[in-house]
């Protein structure tokens, strides 16, 4: 028998976990934002809830097994509740244990780490995982850290960009094991017949898809959110040039089409709004930095013609 | 062997923690707070999000603060 699992909040917010929380104080929203020390992280919650994700895995690895005596667990699919019930009590631990605004990069780790156990594996139940996570990591990302985001966490450097972009940064590192979990799950077949499970399958052939929209949405938004007005725009434009070489580098189509519409975004909002609206020295910056970026643009488009070709 | 030495791991990490927490005495009460807890966030910022998309401006914060403080004098008198 296991101690009992502490997933409560007791400690009090200026020991660095999330403890009891007034709303509307500059102090505890400041404490959010802050790392706690590793004596508090390897405390009670640590030691208490680990050990049974361990015991959830190890139990799903000897029932994922082709023995036949497990055959009768694999019918109910008792091995996929298991491995789904193991993953959930990480994720779970993650957002108590860590500080509020940092949970959604603790998730994009886990996120990390199943594509990466589903990689090393072959078992696409982590790949499945992986990607319903990182829908979370999305939802978090935009419902927290974006638009239920405190003036007060705001209002620095941290708050602003460090802990969504520490996130979105863990996200496209992802992006290798999605392109090889791509190529294995591209070689076989549909086999539901299923409408929900035939789409969770399409989704599971192209993981490198989620995995570049979840980070590329919450850093638009980031930029467009937390950006000085005037910065808006050039920093828009140096992500769509960011892109449009990731799209060469990966080749695939969609991200580069991506990189295009935000570049084109760019345009509009510089000819709709930041010409009129914007202070001389932005105007100036932005102009100069986006007729920069769709020069470069436009010279990797001549250059790479032929492998434009091949991903079109 | 490598699901004896697996099973072995799993089994000293439970051990341990039941030795850890019964060493340090710490008792945890055990309720459903943790699930209401992530309902009250969720909550919460769902409807900070509406707030974030229509904020005010500086002008009409003091005005209808000061709108505010006038209904409150006028109720105390």
């Amino acid at each position: 028998m296991l101690p009992r699992c502490d997933f409560s909040r007791g400690q009090p917010c200026h020991s660095g976990n999330r403890g009891s929380r007034s709303y509307s104080n500059e102090s505890s929203d400041k404490c959010h934002i802050r790392l706690i020390s590793a004596e508090q992280f390897w405390g009670l919650r640590i030691y208490t809830v680990l050990p049974l994700a361990l015991i959830f895995f190890f139990v799903y690895s000897q029932l994922a097994t082709q023995k036949q005596a497990a055959a009768d667990d694999r019918r109910l699919h008792f091995d996929t509740v298991v491995a789904y019930l193991g993953t959930s009590t990480i994720v779970a631990l993650a957002y108590f244990q860590f500080p509020m605004d940092w949970v959604v990069t603790a998730w994009a780790v886990v996120v990390f780490s199943l594509l990466a156990a589903a990689q090393l594996t072959g078992r696409v139940l982590f790949l499945y995982q992986g990607l319903l996570l990182s829908v979370g990591v999305l939802s978090r990302g935009l419902i927290h850290n974006l638009f239920g985001a405190s003036y007060f966490t705001g209002s620095d450097w941290t708050g602003r960009y460090v802990v969504l972009a520490s996130a979105v940064v863990i996200l496209f590192l992802t992006l290798p094991f999605a392109f090889g979990l791509r190529n294995r799950e591209a070689r076989n077949p549909l086999t539901s017949t299923l409408s929900w499970r035939k789409v969770a399958e399409i989704v599971a052939r192209r993981p490198e898809q989620l995995i570049f929209f979840v980070p590329t949405i919450l850093l638009t938004l980031m930029l467009a959110l937390k950006m000085r007005a005037g910065m808006v725009t050039v920093s828009w434009g140096i992500e769509g040039v960011l892109i449009v070489l990731l799209a060469l580098l990966a080749g695939e189509r969609s991200y580069r089409l991506t990189g295009l519409f935000i570049l084109l975004a760019c345009v509009a909002k510089i000819m709709l709004r930041d010409a009129w609206g914007l202070a001389p020295r932005d105007r100036y910056v932005t102009f100069i930095i986006l007729g920069a970026a769709l020069l470069l643009v436009s010279f990797l488009y001549t250059k790479y013609r032929d492998t434009m070709r091949q991903f079109l | 062997m490598k699901r004896n030495v697996a099973f072995l791991l799993v089994l000293l990490a439970g051990v341990g923690a039941i030795l850890v927490s019964e060493r340090r005495e710490q008792n945890t009460h055990v309720s459903a707070n943790a699930v209401l807890n992530v309902a009250a966030d969720v909550q919460r910022d769902l409807t900070r999000a509406p707030m974030r998309l229509t904020r005010l401006s500086d002008e009409e914060g003091f005005a209808s603060a000061t709108s505010l403080q006038q209904t409150i004098s006028r109720m105390g008198h």
